[in-house]
This record gives structure tokens, C-alpha cells and sequence, in this order.
């Protein structure tokens, strides 16, 4: 699962449908904090650890599709696995 | 004393309530402020808040919140597509939040009052949605044609019983300050419109105060959308209320005036 899958389902759009947007918008798509925190829960169910720490889930961070990749690509070495109820 | 306010949007409320706390000397038992339209707002005091808040997080991160933040607390509105999905929307808000819920923990330890008003933690393990029940029950009255409804006015009352959400759990809210400040919701029929009644135990104005109006506001708006009925106005009493001079995140006065003037100017209303 990639973070335009997620994000479309978070969305309730096609990932078709996004990437026009993202196209559209020159490569990038403001998100809303929200967004970005069901996206990352999405992606660490899928994946099975977590992707995410606390300081990583400020509004500040959280703002766009390209940060939100950013901040998945830092964090995918250091990640724990998920217990099952989905947290740390 | 008490304090009452009542104005058309957020912003007019807000500035107005804050007005009237500063000329109180900071603080105030039992503020009342309604609002008859509480998704509406203007952008340009949201920005000057909003730039007040940025400055402080500079140099104390954790003790404000910007106003989406705040209000994304209580009703995260980015999940809810009601134009997108139609009747299925709020399955998908819903939804959205027991899958976010781990993630959304590590920030908000005791969880969000969001989750409060869809997840509300029963006695046992079980738990309980009660916005879905407020809808469900207020369909309830408008297939019934009932266009006023006193036996919703109810107080401190279990979940599953009552058209209220309570937000405080019996022995488990023992902290005296924080999460949650606010304590009680109840939705009211009147005239055919849904009403909404926010009781905080207690209230700090400019970190929370503009956020929690337009996070209710939107509580109001899915409630009445999901019934198929008009919104009515949002109340907020605020048991005890501080404009922050030297409690909650203690900016002090000069800087509170100062933050009032500009969201007076960005109102367009002069002193």
C-alpha cells in the first residue's frame, strides 16, 4: 500500500482521481492533519510497525502529501512493530 | 457574575465574549455564549489567533494549539464527505476514527472528545456511539413530526438513555486540570431545528475557546445534516472561563489587549 492508495481511501476517491489532483496542483496536495494521521494508521496496519512518533504528528507536520512521505521514508528503518491492538 | 454573549458567528461571539472577560478583570464564572450560526466565521480574526498562537509555539510547542487544530478535537471534518458519499458518510467518519485512533493516541493520550462522542468507554470493554444515537433518535422525531422537544433537555444522563453526551467518565476523569474541560453535550428540537447546549467545567479562552466554538459548531452541523433537519444555534457555558493573563498559557495582559485590538480591527469593529 503507498501513500496515495491510503490517502484515497482516507478520501473516498479513485487513486486515479487523486493523482489528477496531485498532477493539477504541480506535484504536491495540501492534506489536513486528520488526513495524515489515518493515512499513517493505514500504512502501519499495512505494514505492521509503526511508521510515526509523537513529535512526527504535529499539525506542522502534517501538511502536505510530500511531507507526509518525508516523514515515512525517515521513520521506515526505525520503526517498532505494532502490537495488536494497533499501538506501541 | 455571570456573562452572557450572543452573536450571529464565531468570530463576533469570540471577540465579544473576550471583550467583556478582559473588562472582568481575566476571569468569569458561568460565561454563556450563543451563537446562531456556528460553522460561520470571519477568516481574517481565525488569522490573527492564529498568528498569535504561531508565536507562542515558537518557544512553548505544547501549550497552544492553532484553531484547526483545536477544533479537528472535536469533529474532524476532513473525514466527514457528506457531498462525496451521501448517506455512507458518516459510516466513513466513523470508521475513519477507530482506524486513526492508535495514531491519534500517541498525541492525545486519553483520546479526543471526538472519540468520546463515538466511542464513549462503557463500563465493560464495549463501547458506544452516542452521536449516532442523537441522530438516530432525532429522525426519529422528524418521521413523527415532532418540531419541539422538551424530553431531549436533559442533564448528566447515561449514554444509551438520554438524547446527551457526556463527556466525563465516572472514575477514570480524575484530573482536576486538562483533558477533558469539556464536560456535557445536549441536543434540543425546537421550531423544527436542532439546538446544541456545551457545558466546559472549565475554559481557557484564547488557546481553546475560538477552536471549541467552531469544533461544536460542526458537532451541530453534522448532527442536524445527518437528521435531515436545519441547525438551530450553539451554547456554550463555561463553568469558569480565564482570557489567560496569568493562568492557563499566562500571556500576560499587554499582550491579550493587544490581540484583541487586532481581531477587533480584523472585525472591522472599533472600541
Amino acid at each position: 500500500m503507498a501513500i496515495l492508495d491510503a490517502l484515497a481511501a482516507v478520501r473516498a476517491q479513485t487513486v486515479g482521481e487523486l493523482g489528477e489532483e496531485l498532477t493539477a496542483a504541480g506535484g504536491d496536495l495540501e492534506i489536513d492533519s486528520r488526513e495524515g494521521e489515518a493515512v499513517i494508521a493505514m500504512l502501519e496496519q499495512h505494514y505492521g510497525r509503526t511508521l510515526a512518533k509523537v513529535e512526527d504528528l504535529e499539525p506542522e507536520c502534517l501538511l502536505s502529501v510530500d511531507s507526509l512521505a518525508e516523514l515515512i521514508r525517515r521513520r521506515w528503518e526505525t520503526g517498532q512493530p505494532l502490537d495488536q491492538s494497533g499501538s506501541r | 457574575m455571570a456573562l452572557f454573549i450572543s452573536e450571529k458567528d464565531v468570530s463576533t461571539a469570540w471577540v465579544a465574549a473576550l471583550d467583556r472577560l478582559l473588562a472582568s478583570g481575566g476571569d468569569a464564572v458561568n460565561l454563556t455564549v450563543a451563537i446562531a450560526d456556528a460553522t460561520a466565521e470571519h477568516r481574517a480574526v481565525r488569522q490573527s489567533l492564529d498568528r498569535f498562537i504561531r508565536d507562542r509555539r515558537r518557544t512553548h510547542h505544547h501549550s497552544v494549539e492553532l484553531v484547526s487544530t483545536v477544533a479537528n478535537t472535536l469533529f474532524p471534518s476532513a473525514w466527514y464527505l457528506s457531498e462525496r458519499l451521501g448517506p455512507g458518510a458518516a459510516e466513513h467518519l466513523y470508521e475513519l476514527e477507530r482506524i486513526a485512533r492508535p495514531v491519534s493516541r500517541r498525541r492525545n493520550p486519553r483520546g479526543t472528545y471526538f472519540e468520546r462522542m463515538v466511542a464513549w468507554p462503557g463500563p465493560g470493554k464495549e463501547e458506544f456511539n452516542q452521536l449516532d444515537q442523537v441522530i438516530r433518535r432525532l429522525r426519529s422525531a422528524r418521521e413523527r413530526e415532532h418540531r419541539r422537544g422538551h424530553e431531549y433537555e436533559v442533564g448528566v444522563a447515561m449514554p444509551a438513555d438520554e438524547i446527551a453526551v457526556p463527556v466525563l467518565v465516572a472514575g477514570k476523569d480524575r484530573n482536576t486540570r486538562g483533558f477533558p474541560c469539556l464536560s456535557h453535550l445536549s441536543f434540543s428540537l425546537l421550531h423544527g431545528a436542532v439546538n446544541l447546549l456545551a457545558v466546559y467545567r472549565s475554559h481557557d479562552f484564547i488557546s481553546r475557546g475560538y477552536g471549541n466554538y467552531l469544533g461544536l459548531g460542526r458537532v451541530l452541523q453534522f448532527v442536524a445534516e445527518e437528521s435531515s433537519l436545519p441547525a438551530g444555534e450553539l451554547t456554550c457555558v463555561s463553568a469558569s472561563a480565564t482570557a489567560e493573563i496569568n493562568r492557563g498559557a499566562s500571556f500576560g495582559r499587554d499582550r491579550v489587549e493587544a490581540l484583541l485590538e487586532d481581531c477587533r480591527a480584523a472585525l472591522g469593529v472599533a472600541k
